[in-house]
């Protein structure tokens, strides 16, 4: 157990220094060279220099001489003070140069990650927090280890002077050192076990407190008796982590306590025992050098505490580049082997006996699929929530990969194409889609507008998502910044603008299919029409799939799947569908009810 | 932090810093006294003993050796007398750190919980007051630190002081000159640190400015609301691009600050190390043992050690001195969170609730946002029965949320007023009044608690079930409860639980509106702010149908997108730009042949076509 613990501490260690390294060589060959002269320096003048200065004052020595020595520590002290300044001038640009070569990591990576990691719900707890530290304290974690290693030189330079002396005095050191190495290693993997243990009643205590943050929370706090809930698992948070630490420094007090001892016992009372002997009953006559010595005896056994000191907490600081290990660890998409380009046109896409379930769940949400849609054809999913049609067209996307049977795009398997090329394929308007803080140009084209064409392109895309009225009165146009995150001007779209750029994406991106999944849930019934109307006339001769809870615009499709469980139930146009009086013509129904005069009694009437 | 650009402006005089601090420690002193005088008094305690360890002890010890008129026996007396009690402060001020830990957590979550109890007093406004999230946020993550440093850096301050003032007594015996070389660097350390302090903020906040592009980009990367577009778009390349624009940024501003706090940082330890601590004091001491000869060996090593504790100790002070800073400013939020004063959330009242459904008048109302230019709400006259069922249309951004938050006094109205049953809702108690509604908003949220917290929105004693039950019966959730592992105790988000259950977008809709039906003896108003937009037509209808037939008596007001839902209201509003420009019934509206009239028809168009169809 404290093996496997150990390895760990040094595992994290290894990998933040070889991720830093990998983003700048030299400031880890600095680093270490630094601190480890700085400590070489440090036990010369503390122990060696001050022997040499007691001495020549028990031998009575020339002052000059005296003089000379401490002047040539002094040039030397000077030289390691540049070092220093210089290290911490290079320290601020290193950061900087290891952060940029973290981040290309891991955006490289980001775009290969499996999508259903991203669904798992520790996957944000883990990387996003984490990862916004990681680099600033792998960088002290970094620090903290040449610090370690610098220690260690210190305490044998000492070892060695104390050694001149008498060797015996090598003895009283040892003892303590074993000790701290012991209780030292016990007391940090105790530290360790504490902050694991506290994570929980942590994790409580955070998500308490940001509900009470958070605006999207603050209405239903006001209205509803729930804070009390929160104030409940707050006190249990807090409580479950003094328990938890209560126990665990109670057995770091015992170390702690037993390491005192030992140090104030042996080290202190054995040396300075020693040395009254040697110089009262054994007749040495150095008094100036063993009480240099005793100097000597705390230095190294303070240096070995600080050396598992700086390496424990160098691991703690380290763990969290862990982090960004793991997230290259992801499980990404695999290689295709011979991956094919897709050809121009999509043509056919047929479903074949096409299932899904997620990972480790039983549920189906897709079952045994048929389906063939012709190229150009406007295909409608209609169905209850969670019938399956966002996770049909994430299939079709090859987001995920399917479960069992087949999807073939233009006659080939689409696990056979080339990812990146193959989704570029595809426009979609999500119902989660997102705005970015980047210029509005850059929102609509997703990449930055170079040619004139390009920023054409972008203003008739925004035209025909009926983005042309705001854009007129953009002062910079398609340059307007989106969002106030870092420009005071930014602007700010509502919810019913947003879906208008998201949708200026797919007419922008001229894709050769396209995928709305209830796009006009935002839009107002007029701006919900217009959309529409526009995204029928700009998709002529390309496949459309849309998603919608509004049935209505289900007519405007060559063909309406409806979906149950998975399975499609019904298909056809909207009046066959309509005609054949199923599932189909039921729902449509209930939801027109109340836009037709004649059919009275309403909703409310009963 | 996010939002750390706006510390800069923080400028508080040192008198408001100090009493900023007193307040904090007052505070952490009424939580928990005794840990505070303990950690005082061994800290304290064991600096005095290392102190006197270092120095009297030292010299004396040098003195008995070199001298032979003291035996083997005595000097080790002496020794074991000095060891055995440096032991014991020792072993104390250890095992105090081991300690204190566990009572600093707790006494931090005692103070957290007063602030998150003080957070729902605070009025809703502050929500939208971009400082609000800063003060909340900064002071709660670092409560806990900022207690620690408060108390321990006192603790450590008050050890500095008694040990330079044990040394200065031990120094002004042998030679007070030495005590020159310590005072000196003292001084020079404090102003040096005191500039790259202030360039090293400086650097903090200019870097931190331009990095926030370089942390947005990259975070974009790892949130999974972002994960379909990144794979399938090219954003990333944009993304980059501010990115690598920004790094560079602040590699240039760190060359420009690395220099200045470089240079600085020499200045500093090349005079207090290496001039005033290595060269000066060993030559002068020197000097005086070789060449004055008027101090001994034991002299010599104990103001060797005497002046470079003494530096430690107050090198010491300097660093606490600028913790000390920190958490005063620090506190400043705190305190100004803590003292906020709540015109709306403790409104006590002066006048009893109405027990029954009364009439909703609102009179000539305007609202304004703080800070905006112009009204979200311009004279808004309407007057809703007991029991009426009312419906608010219009496009977003018409003001129509805002407006319901009005009339539950989230907010307090500009102009005009706001009555229920014949007062003005400024009348009641805040808490009482908000009482006889039930609601539903856009952005209902679900806890991490038991599906049964989420519906009663409390704490639930175990005979509560059958209500639960039941209101989640008629929120139609009972389908998906049945197949919940543990029923209505089965807790909600993967927060704490790992088997917690991730519920869809409808399902959670469906326990949010639960909570209607689970008020339902009390409530007089039910509002609900488009209840049903993540649901489907189907269980639409049927949540239509439950809410009127159970609401039966009260009053219910709907806001909707969707005409077909609030067609048979008895009243429609419909809002534009914060005002009503029309209403009456469905029938009215449509015979007047507005803006209504418009919208309706153009929802409908298609089910018309369609009617011989269907029919």
């Amino acid at each position: 157990m404290r093996k496997e613990k150990k390895e760990n501490i040094l595992g994290s260690i290894c990998n933040a220094i070889y991720q830093i390294w990998q983003g700048d060589h030299a400031i880890v060959y600095f680093s270490f060279y630094k601190n480890i002269s700085e400590e070489i320096f440090s036990a010369l003048f503390g122990i060696y220099l001050i022997k040499f200065i007691y001495e020549s004052i028990e031998k009575r020595v020339d002052f000059s001489k005296l003089f000379i020595m401490v002047s040539i520590f002094c040039i030397v002290h000077v030289i390691i003070h540049l070092t220093s300044a210089f290290h911490s001038y290079c320290q601020k640009i290193a950061e900087m140069k290891v952060y940029r070569h973290i981040f290309q990591k891991v955006i490289k990576r980001a775009k290969r990650i499996k999508i259903d990691q991203y669904e798992n719900p520790d996957f944000y707890d883990k990387f996003s927090r984490a990862l916004d530290e990681a680099l600033e304290q792998g960088i002290w974690g970094m620090l903290f280890t040449t610090w370690g290693v610098g220690a260690i030189f210190g305490s044998i330079v000492a070892l060695v002077i104390l050694a001149s002396v008498d060797v015996m005095l090598i003895v009283f050191a040892i003892p303590p050192i074993i000790g701290s190495l012991y209780f030292g290693i016990g007391e940090s993997s105790e530290q360790f076990a504490a902050r694991r243990d506290e994570t929980v009643g942590k994790r409580k205590m955070e998500y308490a407190k940001r509900v009470f943050y958070e605006k999207k929370y603050a209405s239903e706090l006001r209205l509803y008796p729930i804070s009390r809930v929160l104030f409940g698992l707050h006190r249990d948070g807090y409580m479950e982590r003094y328990e938890e630490n209560k126990t665990h420094q109670r057995k770091i007090g015992i170390y702690r306590i037993i390491e005192t001892l030992l140090f104030a016992g042996i080290v202190t009372l054995g040396s300075y025992l020693y040395i009254t002997y040697r110089l009262k009953v054994a007749g040495s006559s150095a008094v100036a050098a063993y009480i240099a010595m005793i100097t000597a005896v705390g230095y190294v056994v303070s240096s070995v505490s600080e050396a598992i000191e700086y390496f424990s907490r160098a691991g703690k600081l380290c763990m969290y580049m862990n982090n960004i290990k793991e997230f290259m660890e992801c499980e990404t998409e695999e290689d295709i082997k011979d991956a094919v380009l897709p050809s121009d046109n999509m043509g056919e896409i047929v479903f074949e006996n096409v299932s899904y379930h997620y990972e480790g769940s039983e549920q189906m949400i897709i079952q045994g699929l048929n389906v063939k849609v012709r190229q150009g054809e406007h295909i409608a999913l209609v169905g209850e929530n969670g019938a399956g049609k966002t996770t049909l067209m994430k299939l079709l996307m090859g987001l995920y990969p399917v479960s069992g049977g087949r999807i073939l795009a233009g006659g080939r398997d689409i696990s056979q194409y080339e990812p990146s090329a193959y989704r570029d394929c595809f426009g979609t308007v999500f119902q989660d889609f997102q705005i970015f803080s980047l210029p509005l140009g850059e929102n609509v084209l997703m990449k930055s507008p170079e040619t004139e064409q390009e920023r054409q392109l972008v203003v008739d895309s925004l035209k025909k998502a009926q983005f042309g009225e705001v854009l007129e009165k953009m002062p910079k146009g398609i340059d307007t910044y989106l969002t106030k995150e870092f420009e005071e001007d930014g602007f700010v779209c509502s919810g019913g603008q947003a879906q208008k750029v998201a949708i200026a994406r797919v007419f922008a991106k001229k894709p050769d299919v396209v995928i709305l999944d209830e796009p006009s849930s935002a839009l107002d019934p007029i701006a919900e029409y217009n959309m529409y109307r526009n995204m029928m006339e700009a998709s002529e001769g390309k496949t459309v799939f849309f998603i919608s809870h509004r049935m209505s615009s289900a007519r405007m499709a060559d063909r309406v799947l409806f979906l149950e469980h998975g399975r499609i139930v019904e298909e056809g146009t909207h009046e066959e569908l309509l005609g054949r009086n199923g599932r189909y013509a039921e729902m449509f129904r209930l939801q027109a009810q109340n836009y037709q005069d004649e059919m009275g009694g309403g909703l409310y009437a009963e | 932090m996010q939002n750390n650009a706006g510390a800069a402006k923080e400028k508080l005089p040192i008198s408001r810093i100090l009493s900023n601090y007193v307040y904090l420690l007052k505070y952490a002193f009424g939580k928990d006294a005794g840990l505070i005088l303990m950690i005082f008094f061994s800290f304290i305690s064991a600096g005095v003993g290392y102190a006197c360890m270092d120095t009297v002890f030292m010299r004396a010890f040098i003195n008995y050796l070199s001298d032979d008129s003291y035996t083997f026996h005595q000097t080790a007396v002496l020794v074991a007398l000095a060891t055995i009690g440096m032991a014991f402060l020792m072993a104390v001020e250890r095992c105090t750190e081991s300690f204190a830990q566990p009572r600093i957590i707790r006494m931090s979550g005692m103070m957290q919980e007063e602030m998150i109890k003080k957070a729902v007093t605070m009025d809703l406004v502050c929500y939208d007051c971009d400082t609000y999230y800063d003060d909340f946020v900064v002071a709660a993550s670092q409560l806990e630190d900022m207690v620690i440093t408060a108390v321990f850096d006192l603790a450590r301050m008050g050890r500095n002081v008694t040990t330079v003032l044990v040394l200065s007594g031990l120094i002004t015996v042998i030679d007070p000159v030495i005590a020159i070389f310590p005072v000196l660097g003292f001084l020079v350390n404090m102003f040096s640190r005191f500039r790259i302090m202030k360039l090293e903020y400086d650097y903090d906040v200019e870097k931190k400015e331009i990095m926030r592009r370089a942390n947005y980009s990259k975070r974009v990367f790892y949130q999974p609301e972002y994960a379909k577009e990144i794979k399938l778009s090219h954003i990333e390349i944009p993304l980059e691009k501010q990115f690598h624009q920004a790094v560079d940024e602040t590699i240039t501003v760190s060359k420009k600050y690395g220099v200045r706090i470089s240079l600085w940082s020499l200045v500093n330890w090349i005079t207090v190390f290496t001039f005033l601590s290595m060269f000066c004091v060993p030559l002068y001491l020197g000097y005086m043992a070789l060449v004055a000869c008027s101090i001994g060996l034991g002299d010599v090593a104990a103001l060797n050690k005497a002046q470079s504790t003494m530096r430690n100790q107050l090198d010491s002070v300097n660093y606490c001195v600028e913790r000390i800073q920190r958490a005063g400013l620090f506190c400043e939020r705190f305190r100004k969170f803590m003292n906020y004063e709540s015109k709306i959330e403790k409104a006590q009242g002066t006048v009893q609730v109405p027990k029954s459904q009364s009439v909703l008048e609102i009179k000539d109302m305007s609202f304004r946002y703080d800070g905006a230019k112009k009204d979200t709400l311009k004279h808004i006259n309407m007057k809703i029965q007991a029991g009426q069922k009312v419906a608010f249309v219009g496009e977003n951004g018409a003001g129509k949320s805002t407006f319901i938050k009005l009339l539950m006094r989230l907010y307090d109205v500009t102009e005009g007023s706001i009555c229920y049953g014949g007062h003005d809702i400024r009348e009641y108690s805040t808490e009482e009044y908000r009482d006889i509604f039930g609601s539903v908003f856009q952005d209902y949220q679900i806890y991490a608690a038991s599906v049964q917290e989420n519906v009663m929105m409390q704490n639930v004693a175990a005979p509560g079930q059958e209500l639960v039950e039941a209101a989640l019966e008629q929120s139609g959730f009972s389908e998906r409860l049945n197949t919940l592992p543990n029923g209505v105790l089965t807790s909600l988000t993967r927060e704490f639980a790992e088997d917690g259950v991730q519920l869809s977008g409808g399902e959670a809709q469906k326990v949010a509106i639960a909570r209607l039906f689970a008020k339902k003896e009390r409530m007089h108003i039910a509002i609900l702010d488009e209840p049903s937009s993540a649901l489907d037509p189907k269980a639409e209808y049927e949540l239509n149908q439950n809410i009127l037939n159970k609401a039966e008596d009260a009053t219910v007001i709907f806001i909707s997108h969707r005409l077909s839902t609030t067609r048979d209201a008895d009243c429609i509003y419909m809002f534009e730009n914060g005002e009503i420009i029309e209403q009456g019934t469905h029938q009215e509206l449509m015979e007047k042949n507005g803006q209504y009239a418009d919208m309706f028809r153009c929802q409908a168009k298609y089910y018309q076509q369609n009617q011989e169809i269907i029919c």
